[in-house]
């Protein structure tokens, strides 16, 4: 699980590395580390921490943190998009697209979209839409969305390769 | 060992063909010689019990069109078969998706009566599959059909073999030379129907290409790669096929103004059966061009591993079966 948190650790030498020592403790991958020395309170600074752990060790760090007199102000999940570009070809029209789309953003939160239409004299135009959502999970109900309702309407599905 | 050949078009004609070149080295290789004791087209027939001579057998095909006087009149290749005495059989008649045609029936009674086989018929594989496994096991004999997914690719062995121990998670890949030549020539700019009909004048699609085009040469090859990678018991209708016919020229141009092309893909991993054209970016193992096979194997310790070769062939789908054939007789040594 992808994490994000803030921390204050007081501002004397050894506080920061203190801080993130424990990591190697709980089995964490640090991605980032953004120490924010214009933020200071009580003679603490803001540490910002991107890092990949198992959601049963956090408990654990945060108690460890607490011994260390590490003090965490917020602790939660990172967003991490995910995407997927797919194609529908068929008897396609502006309208179609975006009614398919409105069907889908019913069935799962799509952070942002892309979409393009490049149209065909013999009537089947072909649609390429990029879509980013939050969640593996997410990714696949839309995958199945799509895959149903294109089989349902005639159109030609192709998504990409994971 | 006393080889019987089933059907003598292409790869049956490659086969002897290599077993002939090749009997040194499978002389080396296994200690052993082959004899070909035996051998069927759709017509005609030669049998000999200390084995026919396979320049004459060849050179009447090539002058003839028959593999020898003998004409079948109405005998099956299970009745010519009952002719001579022989240890294993090569199946390379034409193959049946629906019904499993005559091969079905030549390799349920090979097994039967405890002959080895080795198929390249992909028919009687997509339909059977549990059944033929089963009658090897019951009779104490052997079944093998690398040739069978991608020719020259070695793709089952190696799964089954070289990566023995290894969880196979998925296996992707392109499995039909037919629609990746149509497509890769799609990329250049050609129509769908110039590119089909290039690919018939090259030799790469057959008068009626609808096995390779709506996809169902590939849906056997994922059938196959199912139940014998994979320890499933697929069969043909269990593949979500959706074929090459609906790509148009457009498709393919906004796929390549975004970096991307369209292949069309077998897949297998947990849950899925499935051939659809798929987006792949340009760069990626599956985005290759041209009449070539290919296939990502993604595996729980060695990662991602890709194969690629020729799908079909006479000296490449026959260089599939001489491999078959040799594990089969050093097998059968030790």
């Amino acid at each position: 699980m992808l994490v994000n948190a803030d921390i204050y650790v007081r501002d004397v030498p050894g506080q920061l590395v203190a801080a993130l020592e424990p990591m190697s403790t709980v089995n964490a991958n640090i991605i980032g580390v953004v120490h924010s020395r214009e933020q200071m309170i009580s003679g603490r600074i803001a540490v910002n921490l991107t890092f990949d752990i198992d959601p049963d060790s956090i408990d654990k760090l945060k108690d460890i943190w607490k011994e260390k007199d590490v003090i965490v102000v917020r602790i939660g999940s990172a967003v991490d998009l995910r995407n997927i570009t797919f194609m529908i070809i068929g008897d396609l029209t502006a309208v179609t697209v975006e009614e398919i789309m409105t069907a889908a953003a019913e069935k799962v939160d799509i952070q942002s979209k892309n979409i393009r239409i490049s149209s065909n004299s013999s009537g089947r135009n072909t649609c390429m839409i990029s879509v980013n959502v939050k969640t593996e999970e997410e990714l696949e109900t839309l995958d199945r969305f799509m895959s149903e309702g294109c089989k349902d309407k005639g159109y030609t599905y192709i998504r990409g390769v994971e | 060992m006393k080889v019987f050949i089933s059907g003598f078009g292409t790869v049956g004609q490659g086969t002897m063909e290599t077993i002939l070149v090749k009997s040194m080295d499978i002389q080396r290789i296994t200690g052993d010689q082959v004899q070909i004791v035996g051998v069927t087209d759709s017509k005609s027939y030669a049998v000999k019990a200390d084995g026919v001579c396979s320049f004459s057998v060849l050179g009447s095909k090539n002058m003839s069109g028959k593999v020898g006087p003998d004409m079948k009149d109405g005998k099956s290749t299970v009745d010519i078969m009952k002719m001579v005495e022989f240890d294993t059989l090569i199946e390379a008649s034409p193959t049946d998706v629906e019904t499993g045609g005559e091969g079905l029936k030549n390799i349920r009674w090979a097994l039967e009566n405890g002959k080895n086989v080795i198929t390249v018929n992909k028919g009687p594989l997509a339909l059977e599959f549990r059944e033929l496994m089963d009658l090897a096991k019951k009779n104490g004999c052997m079944i093998r059909f690398e040739g069978s997914v991608g020719g020259a690719m070695p793709i089952i062995n190696l799964c089954n073999d070289a990566l023995a121990g290894q969880k196979i998670k998925s296996i992707q890949g392109i499995f039909n030379g037919t629609c990746n030549f149509i497509l890769s020539r799609m990329d250049g700019g050609l129509p769908f129907d110039q590119a089909l009909k290039e690919a018939q004048q090259l030799g790469y699609a057959e008068t009626d290409p609808t096995n390779d085009i709506e996809g169902y040469d590939s849906a056997s090859k994922v059938v196959i790669l199912a139940n014998s990678v994979f320890g499933m018991d697929a069969k043909f209708k269990d593949v979500n096929v959706t074929g090459i016919t609906a790509i148009t020229s457009e498709a393919i141009a906004l796929a390549r103004e975004n970096g991307m092309v369209i292949r069309l893909i077998g897949e297998v991993s947990k849950g899925k059966l499935e051939v659809s054209p798929r987006l792949i970016p340009k760069g990626h193992p599956l985005s290759i061009s041209g009449s070539l096979n290919t296939a990502l194997i993604n595996t729980d310790l060695a990662g991602p591993i890709t194969v690629s070769g020729r799908g079909a062939g006479r000296k490449e789908t026959a260089s599939a079966i001489l491999s078959d054939l040799v594990a089969i007789m050093l097998a059968q040594k030790n």
